[in-house]
């Protein structure tokens, strides 16, 4: 294993073993449940949203240390982020993970998924689930709208 | 540890594009070890087994873009402590395993892959040399040995090559069902000997490889050619002589006589054969003391018998 690889790796350990926002009960607006069948993995995502923006974003569930590493991940990121950022940057991550392109900044460590690439869908799952998130969400601002078109 | 030669004849087509990954280094604990192989097919499906974990499933990634590069592939997997915990790969062995993944294409003539399958089917011994690269041109061909042994120098692993282990079963009564499994199981070459008709048609034998009616006094040397081991189980008492005295004297490897050594002592006082003579070829009561009773039980008992033989048998060569 090369260095950098090692270094993705100690990082992804120690946000396995201190994950941020694991267990953490927030008055959450928003819920999401998705499971990856492969590996067992089973994780809720919830997020407290204010103005469009994230607030507070907490997960739990059971699911391997790369899924769990990952969430941890997801929840340093996305604080304070809005709903419409939190899309792009989402996609952005599934895209560059899949294509094995290289993540910066605090994402940097799941470029460590591409030496295991059976892992990639255990690393994916959070940041799937948040955009089931993001889906509520603006399916919530669009019935919004049409109630304010109808009234 | 040999391959299961016979499902990978069994899957191999030469119009086919497969990746062969073969674990070129370990240290520490691993399921298995240097030498062995698996092949993957461009459509991902496995044959063979690597490790006891999940990691097929992440080569089978890896050899999709060995067969897109037409390149070789190294790849390792350290599980050690740490490692393993977070990655769960399945190894759970505390070990590291190197694995060596080479495109075979009609284009590159399968790397002698399919030469190697076809001396196989002839009996003949081998080596299967691999040049150990990363992101090159890759390189294997198959040579013809007597007596091949694995060797691991200068990033060439070469790899013994031995036909599968053929095996009589003389009998197809219902308590030969379970040791034609067991023994189709382990990638044996099975031949089942019996003389009546209805016997050998029975479905569950259908996997044997070759199935002879035949009567014991009418069986000559040329149906030992190639066989490694027999086990004698016609429950007839004139027939299992037979059989005995015609494998003594094709001196197979491993003779197993099932039966109390009571008949086993009838049979040896028929032919006037001593014991010590015999002994570490000749197997009556059949099979290793496990202490089960059930047919399922006594096959699982033969089968193990005949690996520990063969096993102990290929050490001393």
């Amino acid at each position: 294993m090369n260095e950098l690889n090692k270094m993705y790796q100690s990082e992804l350990l120690k946000h396995h073993q201190a994950p941020i926002g694991f267990n953490q009960t927030i008055n959450a607006t928003f819920q999401a449940f998705d499971e990856n069948a492969f590996c067992g993995d089973e994780i809720n995502v919830a997020v407290k949203c204010h103005n469009g923006e994230i607030e507070q974003i907490a997960f739990n569930g059971d699911s391997c240390a790369i899924c769990r590493a990952s969430a941890s991940i997801m929840c340093q990121y996305m604080q304070n982020l809005t709903l419409i950022k939190a899309n792009i940057t989402i996609r952005h991550i599934v895209k560059t993970l899949t294509a094995k392109g290289d993540l910066h900044g605090a994402l940097t460590p799941l470029n460590g998924i591409m030496q295991y690439p059976v892992r990639l869908q255990c690393a994916l799952l959070p940041w799937n689930t948040l955009a089931n998130i993001v889906q509520q969400y603006e399916c919530k601002i669009e019935e919004t709208a049409s109630c304010k078109k109808i009234g | 540890m040999q391959e299961n030669w016979l499902e990978l004849q069994a899957v191999f087509k030469k119009h086919a594009s497969y990746v062969l990954a073969t674990i070129t280094r370990t240290q520490g604990p691993t399921y298995r070890k240097p030498g062995t192989m698996m092949l993957i097919s461009a459509e991902g499906k496995c044959t063979g087994l690597l490790s006891g974990g999940c990691l097929e499933a992440d080569i089978t990634l890896h050899a999709q873009e060995v067969l897109l590069s037409n390149q070789t592939m190294l790849l390792t997997y350290d599980l050690k402590a740490d490692a393993e915990l977070l990655w769960g790969l399945g190894l759970g062995c505390d070990g590291v395993i190197t694995i060596l993944l080479q495109p075979l294409t009609p284009t590159n003539t399968h790397l002698d892959f399919l030469k190697l399958l076809s001396a196989l089917s002839m009996r003949k011994k081998g080596c299967y040399q691999q040049n150990i690269t990363d992101k090159q041109t890759p390189f294997a061909r198959f040579v013809e040995q007597e007596s091949p042994c694995l060797t691991l120098e200068n990033d060439q692993i070469s790899i013994p090559v031995i036909p599968p282990l053929s095996i009589a079963i003389c009998g197809a009564g219902p308590d030969a069902e379970p040791l034609v499994n067991l023994s189709q199981q382990l990638g044996w070459k099975i031949h089942l000997w019996d003389h009546r008709k209805q016997y050998l048609a029975q479905p569950c034998f259908n996997i044997c490889h070759h199935k002879l009616k035949i009567r014991a006094e009418h069986i000559t040397s040329e149906n030992f050619e190639g066989l490694d081991a027999i086990v004698i189980m016609s429950h007839n008492l004139a027939n299992d002589s037979q059989f005995l005295a015609k494998s003594l004297a094709a001196n197979l490897s491993y003779i197993g006589l099932l039966g109390p050594i009571s008949r086993r002592d009838k049979i040896f006082k028929e032919h006037k054969i001593k014991s010590d003579d015999v002994k570490g070829q000749v197997y009556g009561p059949v099979g290793l003391q496990l202490g089960g009773r059930s047919p399922q039980a006594i096959a699982l008992s033969i089968v193990a018998q005949v690996q520990q033989h063969m096993t102990k048998a290929s050490l001393v060569q």
